[in-house]
């Protein structure tokens, strides 16, 4: 019998016609970040999401990005690569303002000027807690990642996070390792205890489908579980269901999201020239 | 009289504080400082200055940080919300023997500290790190307040309290600094600003030395007023491996090579040897740049320096008559 490893790795290299899972999750974040107006934009494949997001459906769609860059507006024959970091100086051509770390997560996020963030998480558990620091025991980590940055500030701040996370089973978990950025904590009412203000609806864009979340008002009622929402084209939810590792609540009525089109399909190609990105194994 | 324009004005000469790289860093930064290195603005010149004249014992604060100098025994103590170099079992290996100890905070948690320093307050406050496990992991010994998870006096809502932090030194790389040390920084400014107005003492290196007159004509773009600077270094590529915005791109080959030998002794030995401590000065590491990556290396790295503002602002006012 093949090893749980080995059937993600099947799954994930399953051919599907003329497009990869990893640039379907692309697409997908991006037709999700498009809901947004202002979006605080993490490091890493939600710079690639937001960047497809603004060209391909949503022209106006402000930016933030934590060093301090805003508005990031220029023409789509000028940008050759979504930017590769937040201090990438490609952020600065035709941005509306460059400011600094208190502008960005001070005023911005903590004031309450960003609608949605971005982020990425090296895991996310069954509450959406995301973990960007560290795996393994917090007081013996088998590995340090290299930080947050303004990992946390986003995830305790905003009133709503769409996370980009690749569905392999070392990334769902039923408890993160270390709740470096919180989401709905340990169930109904805790994000409110620990002081935070109310959050969704919040999603996660796998490389399977799309997870949002059970609760209807940001974390005070329901049971805030993660829910399988959408699939993706061809997606089985019972195989979606398998590579999760407690037992995961799904929607009454799952959609299928749309085939990528070519006109979507260039466009992240375009973007993630290398690529860099979407490098299997890197993301 | 009234001055035509600022290039007419009779300005007080001023001391020039250009030294040299050496100069700055022996008398700049001492064993057991607090440093803060601006690595938004990549000042991995004075990082390889510093391991190069083997200070020891110092912290080093800021949002973005690198493993270069407690992997290097230069560091004992790092308060970061993001490191280069960071994640490699050599490195984890070395933070559990008690070499160093790592500090995590957020970008902003940093930001807002480096704030409460410049600002002279006893601490600033914020919500961010609620919920999460920051409080609940141990810290390393040090005699400093904690941040303290409590409500608010006014309001009765939770907050986090967040102690100053006031290095004993910035060092930061620019792209224009003149030689009283009016310093023009552009791009993403990440906590530089802040870090700046907190620090006790502040060396700056820049890209290229300008006239005074230039960054008096135009004061809103001077990042830090020179009154505050103690050093000042002309350092054409001081940010190599990385990139500075209108100079040159990051060098990606030698940016791989920077951060892999932070994540293996034999090879972190290996790039200290050729790229640290045999380096007499930053002429000779430019030097051995060429040397390891080619005449075309410096070429490969240029900007397109046309993207500028096409109107500059004016600061004239009606004189007295």
């Amino acid at each position: 019998m093949e090893s749980a490893k080995e059937y993600h790795l099947r799954m994930a290299n399953r051919a599907m016609s003329s497009w990869s899972l990893a640039e379907m999750m692309v697409i997908q974040a991006g037709r999700e970040i498009a809901t947004s107006r202002h979006a605080f934009v993490g490091m890493g494949l939600p710079l690639l999401a937001s960047t497809f997001a603004k060209f391909a459906y949503k022209p106006e769609l402000v930016m933030v990005t934590e060093a301090g860059i805003m508005d990031w507006d220029p023409a789509e024959a000028e940008v050759d690569h979504a930017p590769w970091g937040v201090a990438d100086p490609i952020l600065t051509r035709h941005a509306a303002y460059a400011g600094d770390m208190v502008d960005a997560l001070g005023c911005c996020l903590m004031g309450g000027r960003v609608d949605l963030s971005v982020l990425g998480a090296a895991e996310v558990d069954r509450f959406g807690n995301l973990n960007a620091l560290l795996l393994g025991d917090p007081r013996n980590p088998t590995k340090q990642l290299p930080g947050t940055g303004g990992h946390t500030d986003a995830a305790c701040l905003s009133p709503r996070v769409v996370a980009i996370v690749p569905l392999e089973g070392r990334r769902f978990v039923e408890r993160v390792s270390f709740r470096s950025s919180p989401g709905y904590l340990t169930g109904p009412g805790t994000r409110a205890l620990a002081g935070l203000g109310p959050q969704g609806p919040n999603i996660v864009v796998s490389t399977f489908g799309v997870f949002d979340y059970d609760t209807p008002d940001g974390g005070l009622a329901g049971s805030c579980e993660m829910r399988l929402s959408k699939v993706f084209p061809g997606m089985d939810v019972e195989d979606i269901r398998q590579l999760i590792p407690w037992n995961l609540i799904v929607a009454k009525d799952v959609e299928e999201c749309a085939t990528p089109s070519e006109a979507e399909l260039e466009l992240v190609r375009r973007l993630d020239p290398g690529p860099v990105y979407l490098q299997p194994g890197r993301y | 009289m009234v001055p035509g324009n600022s290039l007419d004005y009779v300005r007080r000469e001023k001391p020039s504080k250009l030294t040299t790289l050496e100069q700055a860093v022996s008398l700049g930064v001492q064993d057991g400082d607090s440093v803060f290195l601006g690595y938004t603005s990549w000042s991995s010149a004075f990082e390889r200055e510093i391991a190069r004249q083997g200070k020891k014992n110092l912290t080093c604060v800021g949002a973005m940080g690198s493993a270069l100098l407690p992997l290097a025994g230069c560091s004992s103590l790092v308060l970061t919300a993001y490191a280069l170099g960071y994640p490699s079992r050599w490195f984890l290996d070395r933070m559990r023997n008690g070499e160093f100890a790592v500090e995590d905070y957020t970008n902003q948690a940093l930001a807002l500290m480096l704030l409460a320093g410049a600002t002279g307050m006893p601490f600033a406050s914020t919500r961010s790190m609620l919920g999460s496990e920051f409080f609940s992991r141990p810290l390393p010994a040090r005699a400093c307040p904690r941040p303290l998870l409590m409500e608010s006096p006014l309001d009765g809502s939770p907050v986090v309290l967040l102690p100053p932090i006031r290095p004993s030194v910035s060092l930061v790389h620019v792209q224009w600094a003149d030689e009283e040390g009016n310093a023009v920084l552009w791009g993403g400014q990440g906590e530089v600003k802040w870090a700046l107005w907190a620090s006790e003492r502040v060396i700056i290196s820049a890209e290229e030395i300008v006239p005074t007159e230039v960054l008096r004509s135009d004061p809103e773009r001077v990042t830090v007023p020179g009154f505050m600077v103690d050093a000042v270094v002309h350092l054409p590529y001081g940010a190599l491996p990385w990139g500075v915005p209108g100079y040159y791109a990051a060098a990606s080959d030698f940016q791989a090579h920077y951060l892999w030998a932070m994540r293996e002794e034999g090879a972190f030995r290996e790039f200290m040897a050729y790229w640290v401590h045999e380096c007499d000065s930053h002429e000779d590491f430019l030097a051995r740049v060429v040397e390891r990556y080619g005449e075309s290396f410096f070429d490969e790295l240029a900007v397109d320096r046309t993207w500028s503002p096409p109107k500059s602002i004016t600061y004239g006012w009606r004189t007295a008559r």
